[in-house]
């Protein structure tokens, strides 16, 4: 029994159960602010709901954003807790690729055009990635991105290229997580990269005179 | 039919345990105020089995510190929950217990006209020792008395806490068994904070998302055991760097789902507090942590 706990803490607090690529259950929470006291519950709720038992989990997808820092390793430090625990295989996605797909499989067909996904890095820029269409798995084909730029920069850099492209903003789901997992495994390009995708540096500002100073912080 | 889980009898149990103790006892149950003293005594441990928050079975153990023996006291299961496991389920809470409180020798009475308990009593390791004529009245049924010879080595296991410490830039991971300590694995991030000349909460945030599984799975290796050897996961929930705190919340959560061990939160500060105690004994007061 192949089942697959899908995570994804990009956006809100989103946990699925998936068994072949058919979400058993899912959890939605839309806050941004409460990863860390909502994941417990989303994970047992989801595996309870799909009358699942933890070691019966046989993989573990997480979604690796782009997304802005906090929230982001909430899920990503519950994913790899839970296949240490569970001896589940733990897997990586982009979750600007998981909207990707989610978008382009509801297209008849992709008319040509491409596929532009964003979403919120707050400071009013947005991530994004271009997609050209789904491969014969499935499989979104990104372009170019994930990578973080000002809206206008966006449009004008799309726009000096001679790039059309459709839009879509809509939010991540774990189960869309675990549907693109299914597509990659078909296709053999499962990736155990599970590293969070920031694309920001930290913002800290080396001091001048680092003379004065110390390790402010006792341990 | 929804799982029954095991867990501590408390005295507004008693009620509950009073309506089993009569149906499976009619003749000889006990009177409420035994159980009740029963129940709070010191040197007994009780355990009920709940299912849909209804006491359908317990069972209890008297082990005196002085002694290394154990009495299983009484065990009951209302008729309609038998045949799930409650039995043996009670019966193993009750010798985990015996365990904790350093028992090697547990006894009990089992009437001789009950073969499914005596099957049940011989596949935990009882053995019959002696038999006790007219024991049972008024029905003057003879009693079986069965004696349990704990193997070496597992009396007096304490319990293994893993704890999870990630509420600055250093992700340690802890094991204890009681108050010995089995590892303790820091992995710090201070380098990278160096040239900043002072703790920067995103990368120590970052730094300790990294460092989680390679310190557990060190931590493990030093204490030579496995997950499933733990038997709590403790996590310091702050006061903390956000980010940094959140991470070790989150891979604390879910390590508790996926090996169903409890979780505890503890305060970091009262942690420091812990340390003084455990090496020095006790710690003078005022003091500040
Ligand atoms: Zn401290």
């Amino acid at each position: 029994m192949a089942y697959l706990l899908a995570i994804d803490t990009s956006a809100g607090t989103s946990v699925a159960v998936l068994k072949d690529g058919i979400a058993l259950s899912e959890i939605e929470i839309a806050d941004t602010r409460s990863h860390t006291e909502s994941i417990g519950n989303a994970i047992e709720s989801a595996l309870t709901q799909a009358g699942v038992k933890p070691n019966q989990v046989q993989s573990v997808a997480v979604g690796r954003g782009p997304a802005p820092f906090t929230g982001l390793r909430v899920g990503i430090a519950a994913a790899i807790m839970f296949a240490e625990g569970s001896g589940a295989k733990l897997f990586g996605v982009v979750s600007l690729d998981a909207i990707a797909k989610q978008e382009l499989s509801t297209r008849e067909s992709a008319d040509g055009g491409q596929l532009l996904v964003t979403s919120d890095a707050r400071r009013s820029e947005h991530y994004w990635a271009l997609y050209s269409g789904l491969d014969r798995h499935g499989v979104p084909v990104c372009v170019e991105g994930p990578s973080v730029n000002r809206p206008a920069d966006i449009e004008a850099m799309l726009l000096t290229r001679g790039i059309t492209a459709a839009r879509t903003s809509v939010v991540i789901s774990a189960r869309a997580i675990g549907e693109l997992f299914e597509a990659q495994a078909a296709s053999g390009v499962l990736s155990d990269d599970i590293t969070a995708l920031y694309l920001r540096n930290p913002d800290a500002v080396e001091p001048k005179n680092l003379r004065d100073f110390g390790k402010k912080v006792s341990g | 039919m929804s799982d029954w889980i095991i867990r501590p009898a408390v005295e507004t149990d008693l009620a509950a345990i009073m309506a089993i103790e009569h149906a499976c006892f009619p003749e000889d149950a006990w009177s409420q105020d035994n159980m009740r003293f029963e129940l709070l005594a010191h040197h007994t441990e009780y355990f009920v089995a709940v299912r849909d928050e209804m006491v359908i079975g317990y069972a209890g153990l008297s082990k005196v510190p002085a002694s290394d023996q154990g009495d299983v006291q009484t065990i009951a299961v209302l008729p309609a929950a038998r045949g799930l496991g409650l039995g043996r389920a009670l019966m193993e809470a009750l010798l985990s217990a015996a365990r904790r409180l350093h028992a090697n020798e547990i006894f009990l009475e089992v009437r001789a006209d009950n073969p499914v308990a005596q099957s049940l009593y011989f596949a935990l390791g009882f053995e019959h020792i002696d038999t006790r004529k007219n024991y049972y009245q008024p029905a003057g049924i003879d009693a079986w008395i069965m004696r349990l010879v704990m193997p070496a080595g597992s009396v007096g296991r304490e319990p293994i806490v893993l704890g999870i410490e990630s509420t600055c830039d250093e992700t340690g991971v802890g094991i204890v068994r009681g108050t010995t300590l089995l590892a303790n694995v820091i992995s710090s991030s201070m380098d990278e904070h160096a040239r900043f000349g002072g703790v920067v909460p995103e990368i120590a945030a970052r730094a300790h998302l990294e460092a989680l599984k390679p310190t557990l799975d060190k931590a493990l290796a030093e204490a030579n055991l496995s997950l499933h050897e733990i038997d709590a996961i403790a996590v310091a929930n702050g006061p903390g760097l956000g980010g940094a705190v959140m991470v070790g919340v989150a891979a604390a959560k879910a390590l508790s789902i996926a090996t169903g061990k409890p979780i505890y939160a503890v305060n970091h500060l009262v942690g420091h507090v812990g340390v003084d105690i455990l090496e020095r004994g006790q710690v003078e007061t005022p003091t500040v942590a």
